[in-house]
């Protein structure tokens, strides 16, 4: 455990902000936790993403730049910063099931744990939140081993000609479908 | 009059940005203040890498997290009533994204949508390594071969964007990229884009790759390669083709008399 340093993810656009993220694997307390998140009564405050049908960090990193740009903005959809990280994950402007889709549910046994700006401190209490739950080393590796590619194609509903050889991926799709989500 | 409307415009504008939630702010730990307008391309150092400006916006060449991407800014028309230059801004940069989405999906190479910001009206892509069709033409540098390939192909592509009820609108060679790594073709630009079955809208996207393409008595012969690769690929080739015929002899817009 005293070998393990968090993922923390940077933003060209808000050169002052960054992403800790830690992906859980063994969580066997989802349930009290997101009782304390709904309660929120959760400290400190982080977004707890379902890993299973995000596409990559790639993905999170986009879904976390909506985020900041929507807060510096006051332009937020969802109550908290954090919350809109959870809710741009998803390709459908239908916050609740955003929320439920891609934040974690009470039966998780993986959870992908973020916290903007996060200290040291904060570090360790998200690290503390899981107790018994393994923090993985690799957070790309680790998301890449739990994604669930049918539930990245029924949320995302990814093209068959857009995934093609030489015209684009399937993170291309994802990546099209977070970031203009708004204007569709 | 026009002061009072204009004033009232602001207010308007005013009115749409909620209050700052300060229980929020109180919850991040950073301490920055957050009634400042952010802006992204600034920060992101594009106003230092403009690659272009045209009538409607400036594209700039940026980072974005961690990718090379360009910038595609729709600036404000001052001479137009601020309510309807922000109505008018919104619908195109949402024709835009959706077009380039939509020609994806019926199999197009388009640079790959990164992020829509509503906000600052632009649009962040992938940056797309290659010379325009435009740039090739103009050098001369293509072998008969090359031509016959590529108008076939593009050819092909604008089928597809027809059959699949997607007009492109600005169908000129500088919209037209080969790619540097495979020489694929990229159809960029769709802030003309429209959804369409209508001949007639084929007829003058068609007409208007003609009179792009064919500047050059060796580029002519490019565009019979597009017209036979459309015809091989495009189920309704043939309306689409009597259309071309019809706005060929009068141009691109339609007459007024009669």
């Amino acid at each position: 455990m005293s070998s393990f340093a968090p993922t923390v993810l940077k933003f060209e656009a808000f050169p002052d902000r960054n992403l800790t993220v830690i992906l859980f694997k063994d969580v066997t307390n989802a349930k009290d936790v997101l009782d304390k998140l709904l309660a929120r009564t959760l400290e400190p405050e982080v977004a707890l993403v379902n890993p299973r049908p995000i596409q990559s960090l790639f993905a999170l990193r986009l879904a976390a730049h909506k985020a900041l740009a929507s807060r510096e903005r006051n332009a937020l959809t969802t109550r908290t910063l954090h919350s809109e990280l959870v809710y741009n994950l998803s390709a459908s402007k239908h916050i609740t099931e955003g929320l439920r889709r891609f934040g974690m549910d009470d039966a998780s046994d993986v959870v992908l744990a973020c916290r903007f700006d996060a200290s040291d401190a904060d570090a360790a209490a998200m690290l503390a939140m899981f107790p018994g739950a393994v923090p993985v080393n690799d957070v790309e590796d680790g998301m890449a081993a739990l994604r669930d590619d049918a539930l990245v194609k029924k949320y995302y509903k990814p093209g068959e000609l857009e995934c093609k050889e030489g015209i684009g991926s399937v993170e291309d799709a994802v990546m099209s479908r977070i970031g203009a989500r708004d204007v569709l | 009059m026009t002061a009072t409307a204009k004033r009232k415009a602001s207010e308007v504008v005013d009115d749409a940005v909620p209050p700052t939630t300060t229980a929020e702010a109180a919850t991040t730990t950073t301490t920055t203040t957050t009634t400042k307008v952010v802006d992204l391309i600034k920060n992101l150092g594009g106003y230092d890498n403009m690659i272009s400006q045209g009538a409607e916006g400036r594209v700039f060449a940026v980072t974005f997290l961690g990718k090379p991407a360009i910038v595609k800014q729709r600036f404000e028309k001052t001479y137009r009533h601020p309510i309807l230059d922000k109505k008018l801004t919104k619908s195109r940069l949402n024709m835009e994204a959706r077009g380039m989405m939509r020609a994806r999906k019926l199999g197009v190479i388009t640079p790959t949508l990164y992020y829509v910001d509503t906000h600052q009206a632009a649009i962040y892509m992938e940056r797309v390594d290659g010379a325009s069709l435009k740039e090739l033409i103009r050098a001369g540098a293509m072998t008969e071969e090359e031509m016959r390939d590529v108008g076939e192909e593009i050819g092909r592509v604008v089928a597809a964007m027809h059959d699949g009820g997607l007009i492109h609108g600005d169908l000129t060679t500088s919209n037209i990229l080969l790619r540097a790594r495979d020489q694929k073709v990229v159809v960029i630009d769709f802030g003309l884009a429209h959804n369409s079955i209508i001949p007639e809208d084929k007829g003058v996207d068609l007409y208007v790759l003609e009179r792009a393409i064919t500047v050059t008595h060796r580029s002519a012969a490019m565009f019979e390669h597009v017209m036979a690769a459309y015809k091989q690929h495009s189920r309704q080739w043939s309306a689409s083709f009597n259309k071309f015929a019809e706005v060929r002899m009068r141009g691109r817009k339609r007459s007024m008399i009669g």
